[in-house]
């Protein structure tokens, strides 16, 4: 009997830890990782996400502070791993679709939308707010490609240290 | 009387306007890209559809013939999917996921207002000027295009 209760157990936890997805990522060497930043990989795209409440429903608000390190994340990591850009390929925010929202300074504002309880339906606010401890769908490139919309990680990177803290 | 329901009809117009809340954010592909031919204005979900048509034909025929005919602006969000535009790493592996990806995406057509003007300068970088507005009450296409031309 202890072994089918044990046998559950473990096909319960294997299915658990099945939706949580992607392979964990080494750390480069020269990269500060704040202890909560958690880095998987599922093919060519990174998933980044703090282990931090970053507020949510409960709010009604964005935490900018957290999502700020969570950017700092990943600038850094990408910096240390060798790569100059980035896109994101999260299914409200895609750059690869053609989203153009690619600096702090434009996500500073999205998410500083005047009024923010009207808008608290748009794709954007549904999505950040859906889940308190977001996740950041990333492609990393070494390249800039002409025309599309990509993160500069040098310049990312200078406008969240200031949330590396 | 006439004259009377004019009035009351443009002074209703007016203070829609004047009472739409919304935003607009400007980004570009890179900073040095200054001005450009507008190539694009519409709904959020209208430019993706567009930028899929793109990256599907390039899928589809997988060379950047597949998008001769296109116009120039097209011409220069294709060049982006491609080898072509830049080396772009994993480019096989991203064009999967523009196409993957759409239905959420359009989803936030019935959702705020989300509208996209697109300028494309002579080297083929773009610049946005998104706009973001609340429905209630909403603006007409053409007074969203007007605000964003004059960004």
């Amino acid at each position: 009997m202890k072994t089918i209760k044990y046998f559950v157990m473990v096909i319960t936890a294997a299915f658990l830890f099945a939706g949580c997805g992607g392979s964990q990522v080494k750390v480069p060497a020269g990269m500060n990782k704040p202890t909560t930043l958690h880095i998987s990989k599922e093919g060519n795209v990174y998933i980044f996400y703090l282990w931090e409440d970053v507020g949510g429903f409960r709010e009604n608000k964005i935490n900018i502070e957290k999502f700020g390190k969570n950017f700092n994340g990943i600038a850094n990591y990408g910096l240390a791993s060798g790569y100059s850009y980035m896109a994101m390929v999260n299914e409200n925010f895609n750059n690869l679709s053609g989203y153009p929202i690619n600096s702090w300074k434009a996500m500073y504002k999205l998410m500083n939308l005047p009024n923010e309880n009207n808008h608290y339906n748009s794709g954007f606010y549904r999505y950040m707010l859906a889940a308190n401890q977001p996740r950041f769908k990333v492609v990393f490139l070494k390249e800039r490609p002409k025309g599309l919309f990509v993160w500069d990680l040098k310049q990312l990177k200078a406008d969240t240290d200031k949330y590396s803290k | 009387m006439n004259a009377l329901k004019t009035l009351i009809l443009l002074i209703g117009l007016a203070g829609t306007s004047l009472m739409a809340d919304y935003t607009t954010i400007i980004t570009k592909t890179t900073p040095s890209m200054n001005g450009g031919k507008e190539i694009f204005f519409g709904t959020v979900g209208d430019y993706s559809q567009y930028v899929s048509e793109i990256s599907k034909n390039i899928a589809k025929h997988g060379t950047l013939g597949a998008i001769d005919g296109m116009s120039k602006g097209a011409q220069a969000l294709a060049k982006g999917f491609t080898k072509e535009g830049g080396n772009f790493v994993g480019a096989g592996a991203a064009i999967g996921i523009v196409v993957g990806l759409l239905d959420p995406y359009v989803m936030s057509l019935y959702e705020d207002q989300q509208y996209v003007l697109i300028r494309a300068d002579k080297n083929g970088e773009l610049e946005a000027i998104m706009f973001i507005g609340d429905k209630h009450p909403s603006l007409s296409d053409e007074e969203i295009h007007k605000i964003l031309k004059n960004k």
